[in-house]
Order: structure tokens, then sequence, then C-alpha cells
């Protein structure tokens, strides 16, 4: 009887805790949009009256930034019913939130740390599961509130997209100004935002295509100084600059390797332009090309085991993939048109180009395998792309004709082709590059 | 007259008295391990603490580079540092503003005559016969491995300004999917379990450029209610989520469509709710053939 009703029982809760169940299984959702992700940035609170300004500004250059990556969508801050006070003591109310479509939600405090110095902190809501994606504190002077803003962005972006972010870098570029006919070129950085510009070199002495070093505070760029092109180095921290080797001919077109430790560049020697690659640490420069056609623009690959460079060795201007070591030379690119300053995305899975084509100017986006070509943006002329640090956008400059000559502006675009959007500089600019993440 | 009162000397009661009291001792003990030891119904939000970071200048860190100090041991014996603050400017190059503006780096060839930003000789404007490739190479067609499908639905995502030779529109799945009901039984059938996915597809806001997502799928779980609308949605992998960043973007995104208020109530059969109330449905978001 007592087992009987043993296994009665048994039998019993079985069924309650597995209730027989047939699995649903929906088919794939295979459709979708590309629109930006609708999220609110909240004001900060502001433990003293002194951080007011700090907590209302941080917010703020984050909207921008995020707003600017064209993948999120922050909502005005006037239709925002919780308050930061509220926000920081009580937690999100998660209803509130979510009957403003928002999906996601940045909040944070401005407080002062122990030892006095200013701690920053916020945190990254998922409106509609209701929990906290991330958050992070920092601790600094009041003076580096902009930067506390761009890593605050790169770490918002960098959990919702699942790629790091490209806020906290900078720009280097050619500033131009002066009359058309004496056009004065000097090296200029910025933040990636346009903020904090300051001129590296004096003007009076023509400076061109400067790039960064994937790894330390250094420029490496062409100058035309006693009129002789040759490729220099400069040192941010100090301002201290120097040629980079005595070649016989002229240098130009210099990149620095994904390991910083080496520069290839274009040489040019008896009529024809090879390229090489010296090692700054040695100081030994190695040929890489040996072809009587003009090589020129050579890009890393991001592992550092391919070279892309354009070549008119086909008889127009390609580009061509070879191994760093020379050898296995291919050309990618077989459209119509002319192709030139490519650039190896640090994602290593696109190149970006510029192309001539009837009279006409594009940037392009091609796979190292030569497919997938696409063509992003064009203009009358649009050149030199460059590479955000993720490999998510690309800027570049373009040229519009005017009463007097040209007028030069950058631009970035996400590579997508979608977003292209100026990148404010005080005067005319062109040969844009970006930086890495800031150490 | 006496006022005293009784006294009671029942040794029963004395035994139930001390039986309350230890009663009420045990139960007070009872909700004292309670409210001290049992789970809140509705637990504080207790968000992990941030974590904390100090930031210096940058400079205090690059120039403590250690690349940077052996960079700077062999800068003295090749050359002296040149400073070019001291320098008198040379004469500014020429720049011929009228000449169309030439997209290649600058060659050595041109310096003497004109230096232009890109001075590469640059040879007549091509004529038509002349774009063509010398060499035999394959064509690009030859080396784009989609198929029209695919990229017509990648040029919905991502632009492409080259031409490109119209294609037949291709037919939306939505469109395809009959709007009958299969009749009242005991299963969905594939058309209303098409029609629910179909709901999704204007909330799910798919992580366009991002790095894998060609090559993901993210299941999720979602529990429905009466009126079907979503209450619940879990990943269906959540190690997986846990792994891989890539992966967590994606399933993250798909979560977010599947709780999306502007996604529910879903299109489900509601007179077949007693086949679906009490499980969960697995909707898994197919980023592919949109990427």
């Amino acid at each position: 009887m007592k087992l009987s009703l043993a296994i009665i029982i048994t039998g019993f809760l079985a069924f309650i805790a597995f209730p027989a169940q047939a699995q649903i299984k929906a088919p794939p959702v295979d459709g979708g949009t590309a629109e930006a992700l609708p999220m609110a940035v909240s004001q900060f609170y502001a433990e003293r009256p002194e951080f007011n300004q700090l907590a209302r500004d941080i917010p703020e250059i984050i909207t921008n930034n995020l707003r600017g990556s064209g993948l999120f969508n922050p909502i005005n801050q006037n239709a925002f019913i919780q308050n930061p006070q509220s926000l920081e003591k009580d937690g999100p109310r998660f209803a509130e939130w979510r009957a403003l479509n928002a999906q996601a939600l940045v909040s944070g405090a401005v407080t002062q740390a122990e030892d006095g110095r200013t701690r920053v902190e916020f945190r990254l809501w998922d409106v509609f599961s209701q929990q906290q994606l991330t958050g992070m504190a920092y601790m600094t002077t009041p003076q580096n509130w902009r930067r506390i803003a761009h890593i605050i962005s790169d770490e918002v972006y960098k959990r919702i997209t699942g790629e790091d972010g490209y806020f906290d870098t900078r720009v280097v570029y050619i500033a131009e100004s002066g009359p058309a006919t004496r056009r004065s070129k000097r090296l200029a950085i910025m933040d990636q935002d346009g903020a904090n510009h300051r001129y590296l070199t004096e003007a009076g002495t023509l400076v061109l295509t400067p790039r960064f070093s994937p790894t330390a505070q250094e420029i490496t760029y062409m100058s035309y100084r006693n009129n002789r092109p040759r490729v220099y180095l400069y040192n941010i921290d100090t301002g201290r600059q120097e040629l980079l080797g005595d070649f016989p001919g002229m240098t130009f077109a210099p990149r620095f390797s994904p390991d910083g430790n080496k520069v290839v560049m274009s040489m040019a020697t008896n009529g024809n332009s090879d390229i090489y690659e010296m090692d700054l640490r040695t100081r030994k420069s190695r040929r890489m090309t040996t072809n009587s056609a003009i090589d020129t623009a050579p890009s890393y690959a991001p592992d550092g085991r391919q070279v892309v460079f354009e070549s008119d060795r086909g008889g127009s201007q390609q580009l061509y993939v070879m191994d760093s070591n020379g050898s296995n030379v291919r050309r990618i690119t077989f459209g119509n048109g002319r192709y030139g300053n490519p650039v190896w995305s640090p994602r290593g899975d696109l190149i970006a180009f510029t192309k001539m084509l009837k009279g006409k100017f594009y940037i392009g986006v091609i796979r190292p395998d030569g497919s997938g070509e696409r063509l992003i943006t064009s203009a009358y002329h649009v050149e030199g792309p460059s590479w955000s640090p993720n490999g998510r956008v690309l800027t570049y400059f373009k040229e519009t004709p005017t009463g007097q000559g040209r007028s030069a502006k950058l631009y970035t675009i996400d590579l997508t082709g979608y977003n292209e959007k100026p990148l404010r500089t005080p005067r005319d600019g062109s040969d844009p590059a970006w930086s890495p993440l800031n150490p | 007259m006496s006022t005293a009162l009784p006294v009671d000397t029942n040794p029963m009661n004395t035994t139930m008295n001390t039986a309350v009291i230890l009663s009420l001792l045990f139960h007070g003990l009872i909700v004292v391990i309670g409210l001290m030891g049992l789970p809140y119904v509705k637990k504080p939000i207790l968000p992990p603490e941030p974590i904390s970071v100090e930031i210096v200048e940058i400079d205090e860190i690059t120039q403590t580079n250690k690349r940077a100090a052996a960079f700077k041991e062999i800068e003295k014996p090749i050359e002296k540092p040149i400073e070019l603050k001291e320098d008198k400017p040379p004469a500014p190059p020429k720049v011929d503003l009228q000449a169309p503006p030439q997209m290649i780096e600058p060659k050595p060839q041109d310096i003497k005559e004109e230096v232009k930003p890109k001075p590469k000789p640059t040879p007549p404007p091509p004529k038509e016969a002349e774009l063509k490739d010398p060499e035999p190479e394959p064509k690009e067609e030859e080396v784009v491995e989609e198929t029209p499908a695919q990229q017509e639905m990648f040029d919905n995502l991502m632009k492409n300004l080259q031409e490109s030779e119209p294609q037949p529109a291709q037919q939306e799945v939505s469109e395809i999917v009959s709007n009958d009901r299969a009749p009242l039984g005991e299963f969905i059938s594939s058309h209303e379990l098409q029609a629910l996915s179909n709901g999704f597809r204007r909330c799910f806001k798919i992580p366009i450029g991002a790095e894998g997502m060609h090559e993901m799928v993210a299941d999720i779980r979602i529990w429905l209610d009466f009126n079907g609308n979503v209450t619940k949605a879990e990943f269906d992998s959540p190690f997986r989520v846990q792994a891989d960043r890539q992966y967590r973007t994606l399933a993250e995104a798909a979560r977010r469509a599947a709780l999306d208020p502007n996604c529910s109530p879903v299109d489900i059969p509601l007179e077949k709710r007693h086949i679906w109330k009490d499980q969960y449905i697995i909707v898994p978001f197919d980023p592919r053939r949109m990427l």
C-alpha cells in the first residue's frame, strides 16, 4: 500500500515538474532594419554644486559621439521623466524609459574621491531586459573631462556593438591656408571630434601624407624641406622631428608597420620608384619590389604578413597585394578606372582605396582577395582614406571647386557607406590619418 | 467579603500556558528566520559596483614607452635630430590649381617642373578603349561569389555607388507566406510560425558592419502571455553569449527585438494558445542574408 502511494506521489511530482512539451521552433527572422538604436543618455548626478557643469558636459559629449557614429539615436533629454538623482539613488525606473522607446540607458555620477580627485562613474542599462550591461568609474583631474567622456563613449560603443570604439582618438592632417597660388600646408592634430586642435609644424614647408604610429606617439610624413622630398618622423610628445634615413632618392608615401617597428615607403631613383621597408631599431632598409613600373602607396595588413600597394605595372594604375618579403605579388582590382591610395583595415577584412573613373573620384572598399568591391562615396575630388582604429569608419578629404580655386574639407563615413559627415577643422584640411586609441 | 482573585491550581492550565509561550517563541523564531534568511520577494536593485580606472595624461605613458626608449638609443649614431623651426622656409612649390586633381602619390619625375601633392606623371585622359586592362585578367564578376539574391540583400544595407544591372526584385518572404490558418488542431503550422518570425523583422536592428555578423544566427527563447505579448526573452545559448563578444552583440540585438513592445503581441493564433501557453518558442534571428 505504501509503495503504491509512493509511486503515485512520485509520478504526480514528475508530472508537475516536467510537463510534456513539444519544442516549438519558429523559422528564422531573416530580415531587419539598419536603424540606429534609440537610447537615452541622462545627465549625470552631481554630488556637489561645483560638479554641475561636468555632470552636464560629459553626457553631452557622449551623446554627440554616439549620435555621430550613426549607430545610436540618442533621445532628447527634455523627454526624460526620471531625474539624475533618482537614477543614481534608486536605479532606473525601466517602465518610464521603455515608454520613451529607449532601448539602452546611460546614467552616471560625478563625485569627489577620497584623495580629492574627481570621480566619474557611469552605468549602461539594457532597458528591455532591465539589466546593467556595464559600469565603470574613472578618477582623474577635472581637466581631463573631455577624455573621460570619450572613454565612456568607447565603453558604451564596445558593449553594444561588440567592437572597440574610436572616440578616444585623434586625427592628424594637413592644415591648408593661404591663397591658391601660395598654399601653406602644415601638420595639425586634433581630437576625432575636432576639439583640442593644434599645429605641429610651422607654415612655409610643404608637408604631405602624415601617418600615425600604431604603438607610439609618433607620426611619419613627407616634407619638402629644402626642396628635397623626404620622409620624416615627428614625436608628438617632444615635438622633435628627424629625417628617416638619408636615401639617395626621393622618399615618400610612408606608413608604419602594425607593430610600429618599421616604416614602409616608396623611394624614387633614376626615374623609377619602388617600395622599401626601414627597420626603426636598426635603421636598415630593405627593398620589397623590383619592377620598372611605379610602385607606391604601400600599406601593411594588420598581421604584418602582406602589403597592399598601387602599381601601373599592368598598364594602368591598379592595386596589388604581396607577401611582406616581396614575393607572391597578385593583382586584386580589375574594374575600369584607376585605383590608388590603398589602406588595409585594422580589422583586416577590407582594403579602402581611391578610384578615378570617367573624371570622377570615389572612395571604395574591397576585400583583400579582390572580391566585394563597393564604392561608398564620390565627388569632384575625394582622396586619402584612413581607417578608424576599429576598422569601422573612414576619414578622407573632399575638394570642391570655389571661385578662387578649391576648398578641401575632411569627412568621415561608415564603412557601410552611410552616415557621411564633415569633420570640423579651423581651416581647410587634407590627408587625414586616424590615430590608434589613446594609451 | 474577600475580593482576592481565584488561584488557578489546575495543573492542566499551567501546562497549557507553558505550551502557549513555547509556541509563541517558536513561531517568533520562525518569523525571524524567515525575515533574515529567506530571499526577498522583490529584490532591490543592487547593480555591480563600477570598475575603477585611473586616467593620466598621455605623455606620462608614452614618454616611458619601451619602444621609444630603444628608439632613442639608436638615434645618436645615425644622425642628429633635425630642428625644423630654425630653418628658413623654402619657396613653396607651385600648385597648378587648374589641372585636374591627381590621386596618386608624389613621384620624382615631376618635381623639377612642378611640385604637386601627387606629381606622378599622368597619362592623357584615357579613352574608353584604354580603360580596358591590357592583360587577360579574370573579370571582377568572376571573382565575386555572391548569388544575385545575396547581392541584392547586401545592397539593401550596404551602400554601393557601383553601377549594376537591375536585378529582379526578390519577393518578400512575408508575401510568400500564406495567411491561411491551419485547422484548429494540436500543432502550429509552419505558415503561422513564419508569420510570427516576420513580425520581428521591423524590430530587429541588425548590427550591420560589425565583424562576423554574416556567419551567425542567434536563437532566442520567448514566452508569451494570454494575448500573445512577449513576457520574457532569453538567450538559447547563454554560455556562448558569455564567451563570444560578437555573438553577444547579435544575441542582444535579437533579444531587444523580441522584447520590443512595438512587436508585441506577436502574430500567433490565440485559439491555439493551449499549445504554446506553457512553453517557450525558439526564434532564430539570422542576419546572414542581409549582410
